[in-house]
C-alpha cells in the first residue's frame, strides 16, 4: 500500500515535470492508434455489411427430386459435414410455388394453367457468416454440387467474391497497422523513457544509493508508460470519433449510408484497444528501464 | 552474517585492500572495527583514502580484497535488494553532497525518506525539524543549486540523517562551514548518536575530534596509521581482541581468495564493469592456472 502511493506520486511528479518532452511520443502514439483504429472500423463494418447481405449468402441447391424426410436428414448430415451451417432450409416443390406466385403480384395470372410443382424443390443454406467459411464458399458449392441428386448450386458468386477478397485486403491493411501500431508505440516509449531516464541519471543514481528497490525506481516508467498509452489511445479513438460523427453528418439519409449502415466501436473494442495500447506502451518503456536499470 | 563474537560492532573491516588503476593503492590492508554507538573520526590527508574506505562501507565500491561487515552484513554477500534495505539504514553525507540541483531542498532531504515509504507527515516533519537544527529554515522551497556550499553541505547532511540511520557516514561534513555552523552539525550529530546511531566521520577538521573521549583513526596513503585498531581501543580490549581473531581466522580463507568479491550476486556476469571485467578474467585465469598446476604437482583430486 505504502508502495503503491510513493510509486503513484512518484509518478505523478515525473509527469508534471516531463510532460513536454513525452508530446512528440504522445503524439506518435496517437497518430498509430487513429491509423490502426481507423482501418479495424473499416474492417469491423465490412464485416457487418458481410451479415446484413445474407441473403446474397445463401446457397440455393436445387434437387432433382422432392426429398423425403429421412433424405432431408441424410443432406442434412452430408452438409454438416463439410461445414457447420447456420440455417438449413428444405423448400418443397408447392412452397416454391407459393413463394413464386408471391413474388408475382399481380402478374399472379400467367400462372394459371401451370402444373403446381413445375418449381424444383430446393435446399437452401444460410452459411456461418465468419470469413473462413466465406474463402470456402466456393469449395462448398463444388461439394454441394458433387452430393447425389443435385441438380444445380447457385449463390451470389460474383458479390462474394469480390466481397471475400476486398475484407481480405481490409484483413491485410489491418494487420500492417497493427504492426506498425506495435512498432511505433514500443519504439517511441522506449525512446522516450531512454531520454528522460538519461537525462534524470542522477536522479536515478541517487535513488540507487540511498537503497530504492529496483520496483521504487521502474514502476513509474511503467506507470506513465501506460498512462500515454491510455491517453495517446484515447485521443487516437476520439479522433476517429469525430471524424465517424463528420461522415455520419454529411452522409446521413443518403442511398450508401442506409445500404450499409456505419458503426463504431462498442464500448468494449474501445476498452480492448486503450488496454492494448496500455500495454504496449508500459512494456515498451519497461524493456528500457530494464536496460538502464543495471548501471 | 550475525556471530556471537561481534554483534557488538557496527562495522568490522578486515584486510580490505582496493587498487585503483594504475597503480593507486588507495586502501592497503584497513582492518578496522567500528562499535555500535561509537563515533569515530578518520582523518588523514588529501588522497589518503578516506572516501574510498567510505564507498566501500555503504557498497558503492566493492574492494580488491578483504571482509566487510555493516550492521552485521557481509556486504559482499548481499542480494540486491538486501543491499537496498541496508542503504535505507546507512545515511550517507558525500564530500561532493550528491544533490539534485534542480530540486528544492525539500525534495533533496526528502528522498531517503521516501524511498523508505515514510509517510508524507513524517517527511514534514521531519524536514522542518533538520532545517531548522542546521539553520536552514525557511530555505524549504529554494533549489538547491542555488544554495551556498555551506548550504548544501548541510542539506547532504540533514538527507543523510533524515531517515534515522543505524549508521551514519560523514565525508568532509564541515569542510566549508565556519565555526558556529559546525556547532550546530556537530551537536546534531550527537543528538543522533544518544539515540543509538553510530557515527564515522572523515575529516580535516581538528577542532571537532578534540572533544574528549573521541576516538580517532589516521589513514595514510591507504594504510591505517594509528595502530587503532580493534583492541587496542576501549574497556575489555584484551577480550575484544581475542574475538576479534577468531573472525579474522575464520575469515581469512575467504577473503584470501581474489574472487571474493565476486563472488557476491550484485557483482555477477554482466553486472560488471570492463574494468572489473578484464580483472575478473585475469584472476579466473591465474586462478584456473594455480588450481590446475597444484593438482599437478600434487595429483590430488578434490
Ligand atoms: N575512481 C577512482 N579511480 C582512480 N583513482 C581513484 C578513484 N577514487 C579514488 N582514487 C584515488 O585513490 C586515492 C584515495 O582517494 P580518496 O578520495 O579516498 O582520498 P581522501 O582521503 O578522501 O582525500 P580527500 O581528503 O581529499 O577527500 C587518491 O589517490 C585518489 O586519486
Ligand atoms: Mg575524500
Amino acid at each position: 500500500m505504502k508502495f503503491f502511493f510513493a510509486v503513484i506520486s512518484q509518478t505523478w511528479r515525473n509527469i508534471i515535470e516531463t510532460w513536454r518532452s513525452q508530446l512528440l511520443s504522445l503524439m506518435t502514439i496517437t497518430l498509430s492508434v487513429l491509423i490502426f483504429a481507423f482501418f479495424y472500423l473499416v474492417y469491423m463494418n465490412a464485416l457487418h455489411a458481410g451479415d446484413l447481405l445474407n441473403n446474397d449468402l445463401r446457397l440455393i441447391v436445387y434437387l432433382e427430386e422432392q426429398p423425403d424426410y429421412p433424405l432431408q436428414e441424410e443432406y442434412r448430415h452430408k452438409i454438416e459435414k463439410f461445414d457447420k451451417v447456420e440455417k438449413i432450409e428444405f423448400v418443397s416443390r408447392l412452397e416454391a410455388y407459393d413463394r413464386f406466385k408471391e413474388q408475382l403480384h399481380e402478374n399472379q395470372d400467367v400462372l394459371q394453367d401451370v402444373p403446381h410443382d413445375f418449381l424444383p424443390a430446393s435446399i437452401e443454406i444460410y452459411p456461418k457468416r465468419t470469413l473462413d467459411t466465406l474463402s470456402r464458399i466456393k469449395l462448398f458449392s463444388e461439394y454441394l454440387q458433387s452430393l447425389p441428386g443435385v441438380l444445380k448450386v447457385q449463390y451470389g458468386r460474383e458479390w462474394v467474391e469480390r466481397f471475400y477478397s476486398f475484407v481480405q485486403l481490409l484483413r491485410i491493411i489491418v494487420f500492417l497497422s497493427g504492426a506498425l501500431l506495435v512498432l511505433t508505440t514500443t519504439f517511441m516509449m522506449g525512446h522516450s523513457i531512454r531520454l528522460t531516464m538519461l537525462t534524470r541519471k542522477k536522479e536515478l543514481e541517487l535513488l540507487r544509493l540511498v537503497g530504492a528497490s529496483d520496483n521504487y525506481i521502474r514502476v513509474p516508467f511503467f506507470l506513465e508508460g501506460a498512462l500515454l498509452g491510455a491517453v495517446g489511445a484515447g485521443a487516437g479513438l476520439g479522433a476517429l470519433y469525430l471524424l465517424f460523427s463528420w461522415i455520419a453528418l454529411h452522409f446521413s439519409g443518403q442511398g450508401v449510408s442506409q445500404m450499409f449502415p456505419f458503426n463504431f466501436f462498442s464500448g468494449s473494442s474501445v476498452g480492448i484497444i486503450i488496454l492494448l495500447a496500455m500495454l504496449l506502451c508500459a512494456g515498451g518503456s519497461f524493456t528500457s528501464t530494464h536496460k538502464i536499470i543495471n548501471l | 552474517m550475525t556471530t556471537a563474537e561481534n554483534d557488538q560492532a557496527m562495522i568490522e573491516l578486515i584486510r580490505v585492500s582496493k587498487m585503483y588503476p594504475p597503480d593507486i593503492q588507495a586502501l592497503a590492508d584497513i582492518s578496522l572495527r567500528v562499535n555500535k554507538g561509537e563515533i569515530c573520526y578518520l582523518t588523514g590527508m588529501s588522497g589518503a583514502g578516506k572516501t574510498t574506505l567510505l564507498r566501500m562501507l555503504c557498497g558503492i565500491d566493492i574492494p580488491d580484497r578483504g571482509y566487510i561487515e555493516v550492521a552485521g552484513k557481509e556486504l559482499n554477500k548481499l542480494s540486491g535488494s538486501e543491499m537496498q534495505a541496508l542503504r535505507q539504514n546507512i545515511g550517507v553525507a558525500y564530500q561532493d553532497f550528491k544533490l539534485l540541483p534542480e530540486k528544492t531542498v525539500a525534495q533533496n532531504i526528502a528522498f531517503s525518506m521516501e524511498v523508505a515509504y515514510r509517510s508524507r507527515s513524517f517527511i514534514r516533519q521531519q524536514t522542518k525539524k533538520l532545517l531548522v537544527q542546521l539553520g536552514l529554515s525557511g530555505k524549504e522551497s529554494t533549489r538547491a543549486g542555488k544554495l551556498s556550499r555551506g548550504e548544501q553541505q548541510r542539506v547532504a547532511i540533514a538527507r543523510a540523517v533524515a531517515n534515522d540511520p543505524v549508521l551514519l557516514l560523514a565525508d568532509e561534513p564541515t569542510g566549508n562551514l565556519d565555526t558556529e555552523t559546525t556547532a550546530l552539525v556537530m551537536d546534531l550529530f550527537h543528538t543522533y548518536n544518544k539515540q543509538g546511531t553510530t557515527l564515522l566521520i572523515a575529516t580535516h577538521d581538528h577542532s571537532i575530534y578534540s572533544y574528549a573521549g573521541s576516538r580517532v583513526v589516521t589513514m595514510e596513503q591507504g594504510r591505517l596509521l594509528v595502530a587503532d585498531e580493534i583492541g587496542t581501543n576501549g574497556g575489555n580490549g584484551a577480550n575484544e581482541a581475542n574475538e576479534t581473531n577468531k573472525v579474522k581466522a575464520k575469515i581469512q580463507a575467504h577473503a584470501a581468495s581474489p574472487l571474493a568479491p565476486f563472488k557476491s550476486r550484485r557483482y555477477q556476469k554482466n553486472k560488471r564493469t570492463a574494468q572489473e571485467e578484464k580483472l575478473y578474467q585475469q584472476i579466473i585465469i591465474k586462478e584456473g592456472l594455480e588450481t590446475v598446476m597444484g593438482k599437478l604437482t600434487r595429483g590430488v583430486e578434490i
